[in-house]
């Protein structure tokens, strides 16, 4: 693997700072295909780190292991310093591990509060929660309340079938940053966006990344860069190259040459 | 005010509506034409008739909220009243405990080949309909069981009040708790998304194939006790008597607004549609027109209601939309 550092030396800097999330040595194997072989790479707080690679690089099977969706065959996942074994996306999700898919992961049918605590919903106190019943004033204040603040006034009683794909898509980052997550995984979640909603989602990333944070999962390295703090490359599951942007020295058309060389 | 808003939205839900206009109609259609209709008598066979369908309904409905279908039900209400009657005389409590966990070993059975081995809903439920269709006619040498119990067919078909059989109670209690559990509930909340997008609830960390698991079992268990009402009431299990019930209880949902993909459906709606079949039935009874019609109009009600879903859901969302400028959000 081949990396590049500012002359500033941050290679100390960005050492000390902690390590959220850690993939260490991972393998995934399916069948005979080995998918990924021996990733590593950790993710610190305050930084946007963007996972590029082409389609077949690994990339949506490292995805799926970090979210709790798949196991890895060999190799470590550790989340602030700790062993993590998720079982299930719901596991991932307890260890605060929040996602961000290119679809959404919205159901169209069912209202803006809904999908905002979809799978983490509000339960009552006492022995009506335990029985499993919804706070639905909770939600619909919380939700309400938490858009406003973010500046999307949202119906949140709507279906959100109703609304623009760039609106449904700040919903989906604003329900992930909801729970404070620990870290945000975000699958290729610009894809889908017209420019301007593009625009508008990556300045509010680049806002909250002190508060948590992301991984950015993307095949568009070009659209990455404005984004990311550091990026990583990712090609037949190994890693093939690391860039420190915010020390590089390296023009933005170099950073391009060499990221699309190592892809 | 959340309340408010909720209840217009409902009120005004397009498939409401319909229903409503639907159960007015008929009812000023047959009043007219039988003056036998609307008398409490027959009012109270209306609802007496409409308690089995019901308790079905609430069934395929959760089903096909989830995006799955059940059609095994018609067989599971004969294995349920075929195993209560053969296991008779015994005590009542052990025969329902019997034929209950003979329904839920149906849906246990439809939930793993569905969830587990990944076959579609309708055929895995096709093939156990006829499979228990075929068991319980061997089972019960193709001939009616009589019931040999007198506390089962009171728990079920009991005349306590105002001459109404238990069967009723059954089916208010029961459309509460499948009201309450889809409306209020975390689970009912889940099945939503898993019938409205299985990937995104996936996605989310809902354990989709436990929610449907569930609900193949919910469906085979409200169709056991559908078929202990069914032998309360004729004191006897008849092989094959569910077979009436596989098209009104199918289309009671439909017609409700449940969608086949799934996502949409409500319990309140889908008791507006058994309703809207039993005065249907009822009334071509007291009319003296032969069961063939009924039949026909039960087919065209279906393909009627699929065929309209689509532009019903464009209403709806007309409707919404119109209601959301008012509020000027």
């Amino acid at each position: 693997m081949e990396t590049t550092q500012g002359r500033a030396g941050s290679a100390t800097e960005d050492r000390s700072a902690s390590v959220v999330l850690e993939c260490r040595n991972i393998v995934k194997d399916y069948g005979r295909i080995r998918a990924l072989d021996g990733v590593s790479f950790g993710l610190r707080k305050g930084e946007i780190l963007g996972l590029i690679g082409d389609n077949g690089a690994g990339k949506s099977t490292l995805v799926k292991i970090i979210r709790g969706a798949l196991k890895a065959t060999a190799g470590q996942l550790l989340v602030d310093g700790k062993r993590a074994r998720f079982r299930s996306p719901r596991d991932a999700i307890r260890a605060g591990i929040q996602c961000v898919y290119q679809e959404s992961a919205l159901v169209e049918q069912l209202s803006v509060r809904e999908n905002f605590f979809l799978g983490q919903e509000v339960l009552h106190s006492g022995i009506v929660g335990a029985l499993g019943f919804v706070n639905s004033r909770r939600m619909h204040a919380e939700s309400h309340a938490y858009l406003e603040r973010m500046g999307f006034d949202l119906d949140v009683r709507e279906e959100i079938g109703s609304f623009s794909g760039g609106q449904r898509q700040a919903v989906s980052v604003m329900r992930a940053l909801y729970f404070n997550p620990k870290i945000l995984l975000l699958d290729e979640p610009l894809t889908a966006l017209s420019e301007k909603a593009k625009d508008r989602l990556e300045e509010f990333l680049i806002e909250v990344r002190d508060v948590c944070p992301m991984i950015l999962v993307t095949h568009d390295f070009k659209g990455a860069v404005d984004v990311c703090d550091r990026m990583i490359v990712l090609k037949h599951g190994r890693v093939s190259g690391e860039i420190n942007l915010r020390t590089t020295d390296l023009s933005k058309d170099e950073v391009f040459d060499y990221l699309f060389v190592h892809m | 005010m959340i309340g408010t808003r909720d209840m217009k939205q409902a009120f005004l839900n397009i498939n409401s509506i319909v229903l409503v206009v639907a159960i007015v109609g008929l009812v000023i259609a047959f009043s007219s034409l039988s003056r036998y209709f609307l008398t409490w008598t027959n009012l109270r066979v209306i609802i007496e008739t409409m308690s089995i369908l019901t308790i079905l309904s609430l069934g395929v409905h959760a089903l096909l909220v989830a995006g799955e279908i059940d059609i095994s039900f018609t067989s599971v209400l004969g294995l349920s009243a075929a195993v209560a009657a053969l296991a008779s005389p015994a005590n009542a409590f052990l025969l329902i405990l019997y034929a209950l966990a003979a329904a839920v070993g149906a849906g246990l059975i439809n939930g793993f080949l569905v969830v587990k081995m990944g076959i579609p809903s309708f055929l895995v439920t096709l093939a156990t309909m006829t499979g228990i269709d075929g068991v319980v006619l061997l089972a019960s040498n193709y001939r009616s069981v009589l019931l040999q119990d007198r506390l089962l067919p009171k728990i079920f078909f009991g005349r306590f009040f105002w001459n109404i059989p238990m069967s009723v109670f059954w089916m208010i209690g029961l459309i509460i708790l499948g009201g309450v559990i889809l409306r209020f509930v975390r689970f009912g909340r889940w099945v939503y998304a898993t019938g409205g997008s299985r990937k995104a609830a996936e996605l989310m960390g809902i354990p989709t194939k436990r929610v449907r698991y569930t609900l193949f079992v919910a469906s085979s268990f409200l169709a056991g006790i559908a078929g202990l009402i069914v032998a309360s009431r004729s004191l006897s299990a008849r092989p094959l008597i569910g077979e009436a019930y596989l098209m009104p209880a199918i289309a009671a949902p439909i017609l409700g607004g449940a969608l086949l993909t799934g996502g949409r459906g409500s319990v309140v709606r889908t008791t507006l549609g058994c309703l809207v079949l039993t005065i249907i039935t009822n009334g071509t009874n007291l009319l003296g027109l032969e069961p063939a019609y009924q039949n026909i109009f039960m087919a065209i009600i279906l393909i009627g209601s699929l065929s309209t879903q689509g532009g019903r859901e464009s209403v709806r969302r007309l409707i919404q939309t119109i209601t959301r400028k008012q509020s000027g959000s």
